[in-house]
């Protein structure tokens, strides 16, 4: 039997885990106990809760609870100053270009959190599977960088995953989609998630899968659904209420709970009716909302989806009618006035066959599967998605792997020094498609040092930028003319070092020991309450068989036990528990011993 | 740098003879990889500037689906090695065959080895006119003039097709002269000129998408 590569679809809001079975790909677990965790988490003086179960601190506690942590994986505090003013929680600049989330006391990077997540899809997992999960595909949005992978790659590892590929979610869908119904030709996929929204073209030819085209529009998504939603519900208790303040962080919690709640309703019904409580402000308010105003109110947000589609197209040299499928992906497709869109604007009814929340993370499964030996019938055909290159010269981008590559790629460039006697070139690595590198993304920085001193414009230095097919970029450097081959300490921008990870490991892993060392403490703080009421219990028994030295030994221990049961350290807690044990033996003997003769007297009259 | 002699080698396994000198379709075997690997041998297509666009994405297909890592995940870490540079191999041929200038490029490198490659030779008049174009074309970044720079992108594209369209007679030539070098410098002067109007024309596109 092959190994088992779970699928798993990290998501802004929800995130979900799919396998290959027997029988095909599904998500694991049944529609009772799916592999399903919202993505949410709350920090509590005892650690974590996940999923479902932070939610309604979500509201109780907002500043100590997470969510749409994706938004901020592999990104810079300069970068993110829109989403953090909608975020109720506090992110703070950390070292580097990283950011961390303050939950209370502590703060914690982006990854970290995302593999809270993970470790709970993965415990999940092997508790419906029944069997221990080691490797995983995860998905990303097609527009993520090689930060943010590499920030997904981060979280799966301190999760205790293996990534063996990250994918595209379009890609993935359009997998799962294309595998199904066996289908040939150009395919669009159009996916309005949570928080983002992409367009990818694919081209499934053969047995070959290749992404042809892709654009989007990572500020975009249901969450602007739900704001647009929060805005009318603002107003109508505006109206009522001219003078109150909505700020807090739980009040606008409230708001987009109901939002999200209100938008699911109207892709079922024409008209929903609502309650807004605020029991802070002793507020009940009531309401009603058309989903015709709910379509007009989204009119804007489709139209920049639909701009993006067509630059993809545009992109891909095709026009609207060289689309064969259109494949939806992502919670917000299932809002009607959506659909309703994009079947006129590709002229093709949408495939909703495969549920838009599950087709994801259906085929980055399928795609494990693939990785695992399973089958060997298609072949995703991955691309660089941004050109990959190094700054020079005057803040220039110098493009040495550009965009749409097949992976795996390599190829050379040789650049030099510009001052005289230069021994040490600073690399600096970018990602983007700008002429300026201060229009691009900042993937790391690495000294080249040990170049003999020559005058400038002499030595050549060749840089080498290998791309694998996991998509993993490595970069190294030699100087030609003299042989020397170059030294090269890659420090990620936007990421985690090794160190870093390791430290992140080894403190969750202490914090493993921790809960570990509790949850003992209160075992066996019951253990000693239980023995000193069985001694308790028999004490005559031992005035009877005891001698006076032993009765006081027993005495003496049972007032250590108490004493070490308010200490934190359950090992010596346990120690003494043992001495007392060893103590009352024979008494514990003894009375097992009559209890049995009465019993044995009763049964025999 | 002896030049291969292409499309005549034998599978290291079982003696067919192989189609593309990456893998032997006959025993499903990675082949290993030469130093001097020829672009055309590994698409497994006839060499010459003149080819089959769609032979060669058909042939790419073929073999990729072959060699790509991905199937070799369980493989030892030897085999998963080669399937990798294979394939990096592959991807690199099919990126410098398809496109036309590129594989010009690539052609000449294989016909004239050892000879000095001056990327400097431009046709006559060519680079006076490229100089007025260029003021041309900051005026109009300047002023955003978007429809004036959509005929601009235009204008340069005719002349990369105008280029493009010179090359297939140099290419016949070179097969029949003697004097390599004569053909070989116009040959130079035309791709020259092609990166001169693709640099351009990427600072056009540049402009577009911001």
């Amino acid at each position: 039997m092959t190994e088992t590569i779970i699928g798993i679809d990290l998501g802004t809001t929800n995130s979900l885990s799919a396998s290959v079975f027997e029988e095909g790909p599904e998500i694991i677990g049944t529609a009772q106990d799916a592999c399903m965790v919202p993505s949410l988490l709350s920090r509590t003086g005892n650690g974590w809760l996940v999923g479902e179960e932070a939610r309604a601190r979500l509201i109780s506690s907002p500043t100590n609870s997470v969510y749409s942590v994706k938004r901020l994986m592999g990104r810079g505090l300069e970068e993110l100053e829109e989403e953090i003013r909608e975020l109720p929680y506090q992110v703070e600049a950390a070292q580097r270009k990283l950011v961390k989330i303050r939950l209370g006391e502590e703060s914690f990077t982006p990854q970290e959190l995302s593999s809270v997540i993970l470790s709970r899809i993965k415990e999940k997992a092997e508790k419906l599977l029944e069997r221990t999960i080691e490797k995983a595909v995860i998905t990303v949005p097609a527009y993520f960088d090689d930060a943010q992978r590499q920030a997904t790659r981060d979280a799966g590892k301190i999760a205790g995953l293996d990534v063996v590929r990250i994918i595209n979610e379009p890609t993935a869908a359009a997998i799962a989609y294309g595998l199904d119904e066996k289908k040939q030709g150009y395919v669009a996929v159009y996916d309005l998630g949570g928080g983002t929204f992409d367009i990818s073209i694919l081209e499934l030819k053969g047995k070959l899968f290749k992404v042809v085209a892709t654009h989007g529009d990572t500020r975009l998504g249901g969450d602007d659904i739900d704001r647009v939603l929060v805005t009318l519900f603002t107003q109508s208790l505006l109206d009522q209420y001219p003078n109150l303040d909505l700020e807090d962080p739980s009040s606008r919690q409230i708001l987009r709970k109901t939002a999200e709640e209100v938008k699911i309703a109207l892709s079922g019904s024409m008209e929903v009716e609502y309650i807004l409580e605020l029991p802070e402000k002793r507020i009940k308010h009531r309401g009603q909302l058309k989903a015709d105003e709910l379509s007009r109110q989204i009119e804007p947000l489709l139209k920049r989806t639909f701009d993006s589609c067509a630059k993809a197209l545009s992109d891909a040299g095709l026009k609207h009618g060289d689309i064969d499928e259109v494949v939806l992906v992502g919670g917000s497709t299932l809002v009607p006035a959506v659909r309703k869109g994009v079947e006129s604007f590709f002229g093709r009814t949408p495939h909703v066959a495969i549920d838009p929340y599950k087709v994801v993370a259906i085929g980055a499964a399928i795609q494990g599967h693939l990785l695992a030996g399973g089958r060997r019938d298609f072949l995703l055909l991955d691309v660089v998605p941004l050109a990959l290159g190094i700054e020079t010269l005057g803040g220039t981008f110098s493009k040495v792997i550009t965009a749409n590559t097949s992976l795996p790629a390599e190829e050379s460039e040789v650049f030099t020094t510009h001052v005289d006697q230069q021994t040490s070139i600073e690399i600096n690595i970018f990602q983007g498609e700008r002429e300026l590198v201060q229009d691009c993304r900042s993937l790391g920085r690495f000294k080249l040092r040990g170049i003999p001193p020559m005058k400038a414009g002499f030595p050549l230095v060749e840089v080498t930028f290998r791309v694998d097919s996991n998509g993993l970029l490595t970069v190294s450097a030699y100087e030609k003319r003299s042989g020397t081959e170059a030294q090269i300490e890659v420090i990620p921008s936007h990421g985690l070092t090794q160190m870093e990870i390791d430290a992140i490991m080894e403190a969750s892993f202490e914090h493993a020991v921790d809960d570990f060392n509790q949850r003992q403490l209160i075992e066996f703080k019951q253990t000693a309450e239980r023995v000193f009421r069985g001694i308790q219990m028999n004490w005559k028994i031992a005035e009877e068989i005891l001698d006076e030295d032993q009765r006081f030994s027993i005495q003496k221990q049972m007032e250590i036990v108490k004493q070490k049961m308010t200490s934190e350290d359950s090992q010596i807690l346990k120690a003494e528990l043992d001495a007392l044990g060893n103590l009352t033996r024979p008494l514990a003997d003894s009375a097992m011993g009559r209890a049995v003769l009465e019993e044995l007297q009763q049964q025999n009259p | 740098m002896s030049e291969e002699p292409s499309h005549s080698r034998c599978c290291e396994r079982c003696g067919t003879e192989l189609v593309s000198c990456l893998f032997c379709f006959d025993c499903s075997s990675l082949q290993p990889l030469s130093p001097s690997t020829n672009y055309f041998y590994a698409l497994g297509i006839p060499d010459g500037f003149e080819l089959d666009l769609t032979l060669l994405e058909e042939q790419f297909r073929q073999i990729a689906g072959e060699l790509h890592p991905d199937f070799y995940m369980n493989s030892s870490s030897a085999e998963k090695k080669l399937s990798g540079r294979a394939s990096t191999l592959l991807n690199q041929a099919y990126d410098n065959l398809k496109d036309s200038f590129k594989r010009a490029t690539y052609l000449m490198r294989l016909k004239g080895k050892g000879l000095e490659w001056n990327e400097r030779v431009l046709p006559p008049g060519f680079l006076e006119e490229m100089f007025s174009l260029q003021e041309e074309l900051d005026a109009m970044l300047e002023k955003q003039d978007q429809p004036g720079l959509k005929r601009f992108q235009d204008l340069l594209d005719k002349r990369r097709r105008g280029l493009e369209s010179g090359l297939i007679p140099l290419f016949r030539m070179l097969e029949s002269v003697k004097e390599l070098e004569v053909v070989l410098e116009q040959l130079q002067m035309k791709l020259n000129a092609e990166r001169y109007l693709q640099s351009l024309l990427d600072r056009i596109q540049v402009e577009e998408t911001t």
